[in-house]
């Protein structure tokens, strides 16, 4: 059955996730091991994304119908006090209000198992450093779409380090206009080209630690 | 130079690239909007409020600049933006600081219902009260009385020598419905109900390219713009791209193509997976555009005998980079992509913080100047 729910999720086939998932709730099963089945799913599904048997389209698809999955099972699903893979404190930077790449992102490592701070858009440098504060992520994901953001991007990262906290973290970047060159201008230590990316990056490193 | 046979000269070489004819040399192509008003030293709220100021700075910068063969708009209204993604727009000087870039707020305006007014209504008039509704009032015609410049607007830049190779963007319904329902909104609409989605992209269809085209052909351009974002096959699986994508930009390509237009296909984000569809245009009549995320090496392997390829100077070299560094990317493009049936030019918009020097820079590499 757990195979099956998997499956159902990797083929974006809705009617069967969902009877599948209500089916072993209410015979009892824990909500752990049910989250496991359907993270199975996700991971199938970024392997077909690897593939390009999926594109952008199929990984909002399979964030859609996980969320409707795990709303199946109500408060327990809320009150799940199971481990996640890491935490992820993520925004968009100041003086960038763009939201939809970094919202996708978030959603996307949410179903793959990570525990998302998302700070929303245009945040300021002083709301990393109190999130980093108080969530104590492993990773930070900074995003912008405007080129004019970069210094932002930098001056957010020069923040982080002058509050003592960049040490034993690792700081990504992703959103339209960044690169390899982009990350050594702002001195990050990653860049992430698409959600999958994230998602395996973000795997790779707190595998890592 | 005379000014007129400068013109002249510049407009022959574009199109004998355009149609695939050898050059004398590489042809190279200005798009920018912003970064001529930090150029000149305009706040972006003063460079925003008038399309004759902003052609007025573009003409500026293109003349700094120096020796380039064309600019693909002579001016842009920022509020425009709003037209092709029926979202709305923030601004410098109003929701923005006074010398910050406007930006699209994507979000979801137009609601599952929208679909059926569209097919029930027609697209325009459902298009007018969506705009007063839920975009602004005023705002339609505010950007109306704006257009009103185009012609002054092309005499200015016509009178320096400066072809403008378009005064139309059009762009599929896919575009238009998906910045209007926002993205993952969007996605949810193509899987869940595909058929109403199509049924009212059929309806909007006639209406996507007609002005765009009688702007082209009344100012006298050569080509149109015909614009592709979230419609890249890196956005969406090969199935819903060949329903809801290619037939439409089919449609609109043939429909600029009827009406002497030569269509530049403005497409950003990553192409490369079906590249092969577009062989099916006829030959040395479309441009194709690229923003950097497509491989433009593919893209010459697989077009490079059906169009002219343009681009592809990433923004981050032209913020970040060094001159030498973007002489010798652009010398690459040029040997590589080139010489024929290549147009020079930045991957999308030069953006707003791009050095002067690099931008000198690709052009010095197309003039050898």
């Amino acid at each position: 059955m757990y195979e099956e729910i998997s499956k159902a999720l990797a083929e974006l086939e809705e009617d069967l996730l969902l009877d599948g998932v209500k089916n072993l709730y209410e015979k009892g099963v824990p909500v752990f091991d049910i989250l496991a089945a359907l993270q199975k799913g996700m991971e199938e599904v970024g392997k077909k994304f690897e593939a390009k048997d999926y594109f952008l389209s199929e990984l909002i698809m399979s964030a859609d119908v996980f969320k409707e999955a795990t709303g199946l099972l109500g408060d327990a699903f809320a009150n799940n006090d199971s481990e996640t893979l890491g935490t992820v404190v993520m925004g968009t930077v100041k003086e960038d209000i763009h939201d939809i790449g970094k919202d996708i992102v978030v959603t996307i490592l949410k179903c793959n198992g990570f525990n998302v701070i998302d700070l929303g858009v245009d945040v300021p440098y002083e709301k990393f450093v109190e999130a980093i504060k108080e969530h104590n992520p492993q990773i930070i994901g900074l995003s912008c779409l405007l080129t004019s953001a970069f210094d932002n991007m930098k001056g957010t990262i020069v923040a982080i380090e002058e509050a003592g906290l960049r040490e034993g973290r690792t700081i990504l970047i992703g959103g339209g206009p960044t690169d390899e060159k982009v990350k050594d201008y702002v001195r990050a230590d990653g860049v992430c080209k698409n959600a999958q990316e994230a998602v395996e990056t973000c795997k790779k490193i707190v595998g890592g630690n | 130079m005379d000014s007129q046979v400068l013109l002249a000269e510049r407009k022959a070489r574009l199109a004998k690239a355009a149609a695939l004819e050898k050059t004398d040399r590489t042809p190279v192509v200005l798009e920018m909007s912003a970064f001529s008003a930090r150029v000149e030293k305009i706040t972006i709220a003063k460079w925003g409020s008038d399309s004759l100021i902003q052609a007025q700075a573009m003409i500026n910068t293109f003349e700094k600049v120096g020796g380039a063969d064309g600019i693909d708009y002579g001016s842009l209204f920022p509020p425009l933006l709003s037209l092709l993604w029926l979202s709305k727009v923030k601004f410098a000087g109003k929701e923005l600081p006074e010398d910050t870039l406007w930006q699209v707020a994507e979000s979801e305006l137009m609601t599952i219902e929208d679909y059926d007014r569209i097919i029930a209504e027609g697209y325009p008039n459902w298009m007018q009260s969506f705009f007063q509704e839920r975009i602004g009032s005023g705002v339609f015609e505010q950007i109306m009385v704006e257009l009103q410049k185009a012609p002054k607007i092309m005499e200015m830049w016509t009178n320096r020598g400066i072809p403008v190779l378009q005064n139309g963007i059009v762009t599929i319904p896919f575009e238009t419905f998906c910045g209007a329902r926002s993205f993952a909104k969007f996605v949810r609409d193509l899987y869940k109900r595909p058929d109403k989605v199509q049924a009212a992209m059929d309806a909007a269809l006639p209406f996507m390219a007609p002005q765009g085209i009688q702007a082209c052909k009344g100012l006298g351009n050569q080509y149109i713009w015909i614009g592709g974002w979230r419609a890249a096959g890196s956005m969406l699986s090969q199935s819903l791209w060949d329903r809801f994508v290619f037939p439409y930009y089919e449609k609109l390509i043939h429909e600029a193509l009827d009406a002497g237009l030569t269509p530049i296909l403005h497409f950003d984000s990553d192409w490369t997976r079906d590249l092969e569809r577009f062989k099916v245009f006829p030959k040395g009549k479309c441009i194709l555009e690229l923003d950097g995320l497509t491989d433009i090496y593919k893209a010459k392997e697989i077009l490079g005998d059906t169009m002219c390829i343009m681009g592809d100077v990433a923004a981050s070299l032209f913020s970040l980079g060094t001159p030498d560094e973007v002489y010798k990317y652009c010398q690459k493009l040029i040997s590589e992509i080139g010489p024929t049936g290549f147009i020079l030019h930045s991957g999308c918009d030069i953006p707003i913080d791009a050095k002067l020097e690099n931008v000198q820079a690709m052009v010095a590499a197309a003039t050898g100047k």
